[in-house]
């Protein structure tokens, strides 16, 4: 960068908060029922099978847990509520907590809240709270998030959501050779920005080369 | 002891960067206020997180610091851009108000660079006489621009080769070229860089268009394919637009012009600092200088004889009406913006959207402005047809799914992860018509951290645009089948955003100052010595994106300026 100047001021320094190394085995907001009730809720929304992983396997509760406690602490009311109304219509209807019940109830459940669109969709429940409906709108993003967001937020565990959906991540540029229609991207070592700090530190000239 | 400066300039986008460039090279001491933060070699170097840039649009001000509200019409409440908050909040940072920060917009534009053709300059009279008087709706407020191409070809001659454009030239002084686009107005030299590599499908949709019949070139840009100037070669990253350049390949006011100024030592740049009023002398006439709240909220004053408003067609509308510079009632009338009929394919073979910019793609310019054929549909003004080979990160890419795709489980997922790497995209630029019914003003109810008032635009999507959006939707679909697709789906038509980053008209030029709020050279007509520079200042709004024009009305402005001086 040929411009230098200090991040001064309290406005300058909008950094990213990662979660810290102590919060890696505890949660940061949710508790550990909560944490159960997310991670069953994200499942459903990007399920996980052998060969294809979903939000368990990326770990999106661990991404959901972080934003709640830094860029989404707006939210934290919504989640204890929505977990709140979500498992007191599981205990009403099913007689057990959503993270309790058989996947194919759970889906019944989301599928009745009429996913997230408006109670005009056949088949919605009319009686479904606007916020319940929202509540799952909310973890339906934020779980798109956590299944592609850099690991270094928590979720996209081992990579998961790229690989499941080929995208190489934090490259630092491609080549000619990559720029090709049905070239499989999955031959591309994928980069995180870990590895890009690692591999350009701000030591070096901007111009480190072409290609990963 | 108030503070005074000999020039204060508001805004380091792609005008303010300009202006503050020009005015440093001569001697001139420049103090220059941006809203944002000086983004740091950090923050530029690691930007490839899309979580930071895209769902939590870091480099945009957040509706909630910085609040704009909309209504569709004059009865219905205004509320806060509904299309951007999303459940999460802010989302879809391309749908709100450009980034901030020295650099502006142009930290994280795509960088689409062009010039209008002479047609642009005189879209009133070419629709009134092709298709009548009455053709325009009653409350049309469209005019011609008091300038034409031949006025500001010198102009973007200079933003090409003193910033840095790259591209294949289409009519260097009426000498055409196959590779070029073929409606191009004649220029006096080509491009200094080379075209961009493309991602991967690009090819595929030339080819398409060139069996239907139409000559599609490569979109000229502002990032460099080659070392030039201060900028390097772009690596192709994938992260562009919407993100800051980790190469300094994008052609950034911050990395051009505001680098340029600083180095002269005559550019004193004060971040985090917005200025929320606009002061005039004793007797009204003059401009006297801005007050601005520093980064710890105190307010101050400061002198000038020179200010130069650059902070965005809106902003600098809602600083001027906040200043109470709105005598004849112009600022903020006749607001434009693009709607862009983003449209999505499913191709047979990996495109691999997510190698490559945005803007290194290929565009069909021939049924663009006045040179839309003649229809039944009511389509009295074009559009570019532009392709969207690249640039696709995944939680944007799922925010674009088919309407009829389930939006969770395993069939959703499933389709996802089969067809990410096969997307691709195809986009226009319908410009909307100046209108009574259209406009920005400060919203009456809605105030800012600072006690602000907000800015509140009144604006719907009008019959031209659905027409046009519709007559288009077409064309695209024909495209991409001719492409290939397995799959193709639009966004709604008419869409829900009301804002482009392309929003002009606010403080239009004119020559007659009861009818327009500056003149050619940007200049305030109630309040000289105050220039308002931006999209703000067109008349009309083109089929192209409008940066290398405002760009060029900046170095303009600039030379009028330092002649005055």
């Amino acid at each position: 960068m040929s411009v230098t100047e200090p991040a001064a001021t309290a406005c300058d320094i909008a950094a990213v908060e990662r979660p810290s190394p102590s919060q890696v085995d505890g949660w940061a907001f949710l508790s550990p029922e909560e944490a159960r009730t997310i991670e069953a809720l994200a499942e459903r929304i990007m399920p996980g099978e052998p060969g294809s992983p979903g939000a368990r396997d990326a770990k999106v509760v661990r991404y959901i847990d972080g934003a709640l406690n830094e860029a989404s602490q707006d939210l934290q009311t919504s989640y204890r509520s929505g977990i709140d109304d979500l498992n007191s219509r599981c205990l009403s209807e099913q007689g057990q907590v959503f993270a309790e019940l058989g996947e194919a109830l759970q889906d019944q459940i989301l599928r009745d809240l009429g996913g997230t669109a408006s109670s005009s969709v056949p088949g919605a429940d009319p009686k479904v709270g606007h916020s319940l409906r929202t509540f799952f709108a909310i973890v339906r993003e934020h779980t798109l998030q956590g299944m592609f967001c850099d690991p270094e937020y928590g979720g996209n565990y081992e990579l998961a959501g790229w690989r499941l959906v080929g995208f190489p991540g934090a490259q630092w540029g491609y080549g000619p050779d990559h720029i090709r229609e049905g070239f499989d991207s999955m031959l591309i070592p994928f980069k995180t920005l870990a590895d890009l700090r690692r591999e350009h530190p701000l030591t070096e000239s901007p111009q480190a080369g072409e290609g990963s | 002891m108030t503070e005074r400066a000999e020039a204060v300039v508001v805004g380091l986008g792609a005008a303010g960067g300009i202006i503050a460039q020009q005015l440093t090279a001569v001697g001139v001491r420049v103090l220059a206020f941006d809203k944002g933060p000086m983004h740091t070699p950090e923050e530029f170097r690691f930007k490839h997180d899309e979580v930071r840039y895209y769902s939590r649009g870091m480099l945009v001000p957040q509706l909630s610091t910085d609040p704009v509200t909309w209504r569709p019409d004059e009865i219905t409440r205004s509320r806060l851009l509904p299309w951007a908050t999303g459940v999460l909040g802010n989302s879809e940072p391309l749908h709100l108000p450009p980034s901030i920060g020295p650099g502006g917009g142009t930290l994280h534009w795509g960088g689409a660079s062009w010039r209008h053709r002479q047609s642009d300059f005189t879209m009133k009279s070419l629709i009134v006489e092709r298709f009548g008087a009455d053709a325009l709706p009653a409350d049309s407020t469209m005019v011609d621009w008091p300038l034409g191409y031949s006025d500001l070809e010198p102009y973007y001659d200079k933003v090409e080769w003193e910033l840095g454009v790259s591209g294949v030239a289409g009519n260097v002084g009426g000498t055409r070229s196959p590779e070029g686009n073929p409606v191009e107005e004649p220029r006096q030299r080509g491009y200094p860089m080379p075209a961009l590599r493309r991602a991967a499908a690009d090819d595929r949709f030339r080819e398409a268009c060139r069996r239907l019949g139409y000559q599609a070139f490569q979109q000229p840009a502002a990032i460099a394919s080659v070392p030039y100037k201060s900028l390097s070669p772009c690596v192709s990253c994938g992260f562009c637009h919407g993100y800051l350049c980790h190469v300094d390949a994008k052609q950034s006011s911050r990395v051009t012009s505001v680098a340029a100024a600083m180095a002269t030592g005559n550019l004193d740049v004060r971040t985090s600092s917005r200025v929320f009023r606009v002061n005039r002398d004793e007797t009204g006439t003059r401009v006297k200088g801005v007050s601005y709240f520093d980064a710890e909220g105190q307010a101050h004053d400061v002198d000038a004889d020179l200010v130069v408003l650059g902070c965005y067609a809106l902003e600098n509308s809602r600083l001027l009406l906040a200043s109470d510079i709105n005598a004849n009632g112009e600022v903020g009338q006749h607001f434009m913006t693009h709607s862009f009929g983003w449209c999505n394919a499913v191709m047979p073979e990996y495109t691999n959207p997510f190698m490559a910019s945005l803007v290194a793609a290929s565009v069909v310019d021939e049924l663009n402005g006045e040179l839309v054929p003649d229809n039944n549909e009511g389509v009295m003004w074009g559009s570019v047809i532009t392709s969207i080979p690249g640039d696709v990160q995944p939680i944007e890419a799922a925010h674009n799914l088919p309407p009829d795709l389930p939006q969770w489980g395993k069939v959703f997922k499933d389709w996802f992860a089969e067809n990410y790497r096969r997307l691709f995209g195809i986009h226009n630029q319908i410009p909307s018509f100046p209108s009574r019914r259209y406009y920005v003003d400060l919203d009456p109810d809605v105030r800012d951290s600072f006690g602000q008032p907000a800015l509140r635009i009144t604006h719907d999507w009008a019959q031209h645009d659905v027409a046009a959006l519709r007559y288009f939707e077409k064309l695209k679909r024909s495209i991409c089948d001719e492409m290939g697709a397995l799959q193709f789906w639009t966004e709604p038509l008419p869409p829900p955003y009301h804002l482009s980053t392309h929003e002009v008209g606010t403080h239009r030029m004119g020559e007659n100052p009861s009818t327009s709020v500056v003149d050619v050279f940007g200049e305030s007509h109630e309040c000289p010595g105050l220039y308002v520079l931006g999209g703000g200042q067109f008349p009309t709004l083109s089929g192209y994106n409008p940066t290398e024009t405002i760009q060029a009305l900046a170095y303009l402005a600039a030379d009028h300026m330092v002649e005055k001086a």
